[in-house]
């Protein structure tokens, strides 16, 4: 997005609609210069995280098996946390007995070695 | 998570409705897989472990529905293994090597490892299975069975502390589809593989001689689905029986077949417990019992039930004089004593044998339930207790006893449920 001057307002107005909060919402509107660059990298943020979290869905059949990949499913992800939803209280348990095998399978992969964490819910 | 506080020392009284057995479901839940048509199962209690027993069964393929005491459960196309954890988790998924074995000629379950109770091994469970046929391999934990065919033999289900139960249902279930006759000696004789037989037996099986020591199975080709009701709890039976009598207090259960408590009634009628039998109640006249102290063991069926030792104890501290039970199933199962000596109560042990001096007045304290059954003890003896007691552990509880809390506050119980806090280890403070 090309740079360009906007009055303090305008930028609220444009922070608001982009859904841009806090340290990147102050610098919008203290840096007018930067209200391309906030909005690039809050798109780009969740183009890639959207991408990640796809990565991850496409590859978790074949991470945790057929059977475990029946009753779950990659649900979300923020920053280093996957949160997975598991529709069965036996399948629950399994995962997180094979925690670490997992987190060990997502490191492999360039895509996905970010994950640090699981969390579980149930659905 | 969460923990109870109970205000002890209320006046009990009232009717208790009992559920259907526990152990009995689980049985019945695992040996459903044995047809392809549909098992309904009524009277079922709505419990933790049953559900995840019916989840455990979801994950090898089955249809599997639950709703007010009714489970259904279809096992048209059946694969895979039951996890590490399900059978770490809950012991009674090893009553699944049998189906299994029997339905899918080859099965790699994990060995289930230690218990708090005890040492439970399944040495007698893979000596049965190996007499019907199978080749047996233990490996890294897991124990893998297979059979190309199963074919009938003779097998003795005896071991030290007697006959193992989930030991008799695995070869009963086996034995159903296995080719000609299998005779079991020593077979256990608890109610709920009675029941589980009577169940096979709506679902085409032939089975001579339910109840008895010995029994004869003749083989079939197929089962078929059914319909059946499960026999009531008599474990929870036993427990509201005995905190009638330990709280002097009147309890209505519903009426239970005696033939089902084995020794407990008439052991403790003869010592002095005065029980009717009005309409569809059990009636326990716990105000007008007059007990005297007791020496009691634990035993296999029809004996004391090593499921109500802990229950027993907590009564013992109510009765004037010294009250001994020595515990010959699990011997090291005690861990509930240490939490009633923090209440109070008088009580020595000698080897297997726990000594308990009544009467005592129990005060409140802070508890942690080690296991199910000292769950009941320690709820038991919180009531007694005067004062505030704080039981952390309750899930123990939950996963054998419906609706504990309600029934309890139904007849005069003041407790309450709380969610514990955790620190950042996610332990309980």
């Amino acid at each position: 997005m090309a740079a360009k001057k906007f009055n303090i307002g305008q930028r609220r107005l444009m922070a608001d609609f982009c859904g841009i909060g806090g340290a990147d919402m102050t610098t919008m509107v203290r840096m007018p210069q930067a209200l391309g660059l906030v909005v690039s990298k809050a798109i780009r943020n969740a183009a890639q995280g959207s991408s990640r979290l796809k990565s991850i869905q496409n590859s978790w059949r074949g991470i945790v098996g057929e059977k475990i990949a029946s009753f779950s499913k990659a649900k979300s992800l923020t920053q280093t946390t996957l949160t997975i939803e598991v529709t069965n209280r036996a399948v629950l348990q399994e995962l997180k007995f094979n925690e670490q095998k997992i987190l060990d399978a997502l490191a492999k992969n360039a895509q996905t070695r970010f994950v640090k964490k699981l969390a579980f819910s149930q659905k | 998570m969460y923990c109870v506080r109970v205000d002890g020392g209320h006046a009990l009284g009232g009717q208790v409705a009992i559920s259907g057995s526990k152990n009995a479901g689980l049985l019945a839940l695992a040996a459903s897989i044995l047809a392809d048509e549909a098992v309904i199962l009524h009277h079922v209690p709505d419990l933790k472990d049953t559900r995840f027993m019916g989840q455990i069964l979801e994950t090898l393929g089955c249809e599997f529905s639950f709703q007010t005491g009714t489970a259904r459960i279809r096992a048209r196309e059946i694969s895979g293994n039951p996890f590490y954890e399900c059978v770490r988790q809950m012991r009674a998924s090893v009553c699944l090597l049998g189906p299994l074995v029997a339905r899918l000629k080859q099965v790699r379950m994990p060995l289930p490892g230690g218990c708090i109770i005890g040492q439970r091994p399944i040495d007698l469970h893979l000596h049965g299975l190996k007499a019907l046929g199978c080749e047996i391999f233990i490996q890294n934990g897991f124990v893998s069975a297979s059979a190309d065919h199963l074919i009938g033999a003779t097998i003795s289900m005896g071991g030290p502390f007697g006959s193992t139960v989930t030991g008799t249902v695995n070869v009963i279930c086996a034995a159903t589809l296995a080719k000609g006759a299998t005779v079991i000696r020593n077979a256990a004789r608890e109610p709920e593989v009675v029941d589980l037989c009577r169940m096979l037996t709506k679902m085409g099986a032939k089975i001579d001689g339910i109840g008895e020591s010995t029994l004869t199975i003749e083989g079939v080709d197929q089962l078929h689905g059914a319909c059946h009701e499960l026999i009531p709890d008599r474990i929870e039976f036993g427990t509201f029986l005995l905190l009638a009598l330990a709280g002097r207090c009147e309890l209505k259960l519903s009426k239970m077949s005696l033939p089902l408590c084995g020794a407990l009634v008439d052991t403790l009628a003869t010592n002095g417990a005065v029980f009717e039998e009005i309409g569809d109640f059990f009636v326990v006249h716990g105000s007008r019992s007059n007990l005297r102290p007791m020496r009691l063991e634990t035993f296999p069926f029809p004996g004391l039930p090593t499921d109500l030792q802990a229950p027993l104890c907590t009564l013992f501290t109510q009765i004037s004089g010294a009250s001994s039970i020595v515990e010959h199933i699990y011997p090291n199962r005690f861990a509930h004593i240490v939490e009633l000596q923090r209440m109070g109560a008088v009580i020595s042990m000698d080897g297997p044998r726990a000594i308990i001096r009544g009467v005592t007045q129990l005060s409140g304290a802070k508890m942690v339930i080690p296991d199910l059954r000292a769950g009941a003890c320690l709820y038991m003896a919180a009531l007694l207790a005067n004062g505030e007691s704080l039981i952390h552990g309750v899930h123990h509880v939950d996963r054998g006893y419906e609706n504990f809390d309600e029934k309890l506050k139904k007849i005069g119980a003041v407790l309450q449920r709380e969610e514990v806090e955790r620190t950042n280890g996610g332990k309980e403070i």
